[in-house]
């Protein structure tokens, strides 16, 4: 089958069921990656980044979270679809991530080698040799010596650990990777080096990237496209350019002002007000106009839909539907 | 006898020295510290995790007891200060903490913690409740949290509004110096512009000195009159803000300038990747701690310790290349 993206995401629907009632963490959201190009995902704590990521990797514990309905497409195939072994196959080494935290998602108990080897031996038929000369190439080209490889993860540094974490997820060369704040638990400097790590491999080895963060910066300096998440909806999606030079949504608009700016002097930011809604009482129609400083009274019985600003410019805000413009102007 | 009146700094540390022992000897969290900060300004600190810059605040307001300097505020000696003394001084030095999660009581309602303060400084008559309580509802106007939120516990509240209750907490005394460690870093961007906002009013309303500890350069190029740069326990670099980013000459100062993300796609810059890590601050050599990953290294780094130089006014770096 003919595919041009590597995934897409179409429609997906994602709750949990728990005691406070249904969150609604995933409320139909699209998005494609090309082939060997990187997606940066931007969006605050509780707006579905890491469910939209647990989803594709197939990593929802059911229950509480259900997948309501939706298609993920991997090269065309429907990963929804698949039985568990199958998915089994595909996780770690056709799709494979990276985890918010170095310091929780390495086993404390077992060398790092070894963490390695397993990757390498769940997916391929080879030697304990092979493995184990596979997990140190592996190390020497994430930066770290291969004689270390016998170490336990306390022995080693915070970006020493994410960079095992890197060379876990790219022991198979997957083609597609998910990264999740692989830089939140960072120094500046860290991140730096570990970044660089990242793009140098991804170009290597001609993986497609989602890349996950709520970091402005990181994605300006890393990604291809961006897609802006708020309460469980992708609210404006484009190219780099569309998005940091040309972004449509008051949301966004938002994001940018709030960060305090290194290049220009700024006296007052110009923050948001309130605060990310509750995520078992979405609001009605669109679920940013609480907070919105241009909302008005259509705003609040509003199907929610994406507008097309150019080709690849898509934005989810009433202000720019096509008909409702030209009802104005008559 | 006609003399210009000086202004007393609100705080001035002297080679403030702060070892932790530990099994492997001797941790400088914080090596030969000195700093003065105005009346009114906001003196930023900034540094990666393990440089010592919470170890420093906290020492400052004498929660650690220092190994050896001095610390003066508005003049007077706090290290020299009695048990008692001590405790009458805390009302005018008060402290937020990073993580608005885990410095609240979370079985204190908003109202109790705020009023926290005031009952253990005995301000207000413990019996004056109607004191109490309204001074609590002014905090919690001035902070902008709602009245209707004074019986509520911290677990039903998000990031943003417990970090106001800290803030709101730090205040309750009319303190006239406070130490932010990281008040912002646990929140989202909307929130963390929002607090930052508050906080900038609260200075401006009260007159309030701040030391502002972070590792965020962006949100201290925005607040800060001066920066202070941390590297393992020492200030590599200390000067007015505006100068720290148009003309940085520590190198560790240059390479985490280049290091920090812009949010502009157009935006290019030589960026230096440093090599290596921070070392350990046990026992560490004698000499520059940053040599090992300076892309300037000379021999004479590694031989004495290195003097603190002021290249020019108000300008001081910690680096022979200074000369």
């Amino acid at each position: 089958m003919e595919y041009e993206n590597i995934l897409e995401v179409r429609n997906l629907k994602i709750i949990y069921r728990t005691d406070d009632g249904v969150v609604e963490a995933l409320n139909g959201v699209n998005l494609s990656i090309a082939k060997g190009k990187t997606l940066g995902l931007v969006g605050e704590t509780g707006a579905g980044k890491t469910t939209l990521a647990k989803g594709i990797m197939g990593l929802i514990p059911y229950p509480p979270g259900e997948i309501i309905s939706g298609e993920i497409l991997y090269c065309g195939e429907d990963l929804l679809k698949f039985t568990e072994k199958r998915r089994r196959k595909i996780r770690g080494a056709e799709i494979s991530m990276i985890f918010q935290d170095p310091m929780t998602s390495l086993n404390p108990v077992m060398p790092v080698g070894k963490q390695i080897e397993e990757v390498l031996k769940e997916h391929g038929r080879i030697t304990n040799e092979e493995a184990k000369k596979g997990a140190e190439n592996m190390l020497e080209i994430v930066g770290i010596p291969k004689d270390r490889v016998d170490e336990y993860p306390h022995q080693f540094s915070g970006g020493m650990k994410q960079r095992i974490i890197i060379a876990i997820a790219l022991a198979c060369k997957p083609r597609l990777l998910i990264a999740d704040e692989p830089t939140t638990a960072l120094d500046v400097t860290i991140q730096h080096q570990v970044l660089t790590l990242m793009s140098n491999l991804k170009r290597e080895f001609d993986t497609s990237l989602l890349m996950i963060t709520h970091d402005l910066g990181i994605v300006a300096q890393n990604c291809d496209y961006v897609a802006i998440m708020y309460a469980g909806e992708i609210v404006e999606y484009g190219t780099l350019h569309d998005i940091f030079k040309n972004y449509k949504h008051p949301y966004t608009e938002g994001l940018f002002g709030s960060i305090p700016s290194l290049t220009e002097d700024v006296e007052r930011l110009t923050p948001i007000e309130g605060q990310v809604p509750d995520p078992t009482k979405l609001p009605k129609g669109c679920k940013f106009h609480p907070r919105c400083k241009y909302v008005q009274e259509a705003c609040m019985s509003w199907d929610s839909e994406m507008y097309n600003i150019s080709s690849e410019h898509q934005v989810r805000c009433i202000l720019y539907n096509p008909e409702r413009k030209s009802i104005a102007e008559d | 006898m006609e003399q210009t009146v000086r202004k007393i700094p609100a705080l001035k540390v002297e080679n403030l020295i702060k070892y932790f022992k530990t099994k492997n000897g001797y941790l400088h969290a914080v090596d030969d510290v000195s700093l003065t900060i105005e009346e009114g300004e906001t003196m930023g600190i900034v540094g990666e995790s393990g440089c010592g810059k919470s170890t420093l605040g906290r020492t400052i307001l004498r929660l650690h007891e220092p190994t050896s300097g001095n610390v003066y505020f508005y003049g007077q000696d706090v290290y020299a200060n009695n048990k008692a003394q001590m405790k009458q001084l805390r009302a005018d030095m008060q402290i937020i903490f990073q993580d608005p999660y885990a410095s609240l009581n979370p079985r204190m309602t908003v109202s109790q913690a705020i009023a926290y303060p005031l009952i253990v400084q005995g301000k207000n008559n413990n019996k004056d409740n109607e004191g109490i309580n309204k001074r609590v509802h002014e905090l919690m106007e001035m902070v902008g949290l709602a009245k209707r939120l004074v019986n509520t516990y911290p677990h039903e509240l998000d990031g943003g509004r417990r970090q106001r209750i800290g803030i709101a907490r730090a205040l309750a005394l009319n303190p006239k110096f406070i130490v932010c460690d990281e008040p912002v870093s646990a929140l989202d961007v909307s929130i963390q512009a929002q607090i930052l906002n508050l906080m900038q009013d609260l200075q401006d309303q009260l007159g309030l000195t701040y030391m502002f500890i972070t590792h965020n350069m962006s949100v201290v190029k925005h607040n800060s009159d001066h920066i202070a740069v941390m590297y393992l326990g020492q200030v590599v670099e200390l000067c007015p803000t505006k100068q720290l980013f148009s003309n940085p000459i520590h190198p560790y100062t240059q390479a985490l300038l280049s290091a920090i993300p812009v949010p502009d796609p157009d935006y290019k810059t030589e960026r230096i990747l440093l090599k290596g890590e921070i070392t350990s601050p046990i026992n560490p050599k004698p000499g520059c701690r940053f040599a090992k990953r300076c892309i300037y290294v000379r021999p004479k780094c590694n031989e004495a310790s290195i003097p603190t130089i002021e290249v020019s006014e108000g300008h001081f770096v910690r680096c022979i290349l200074g000369d």
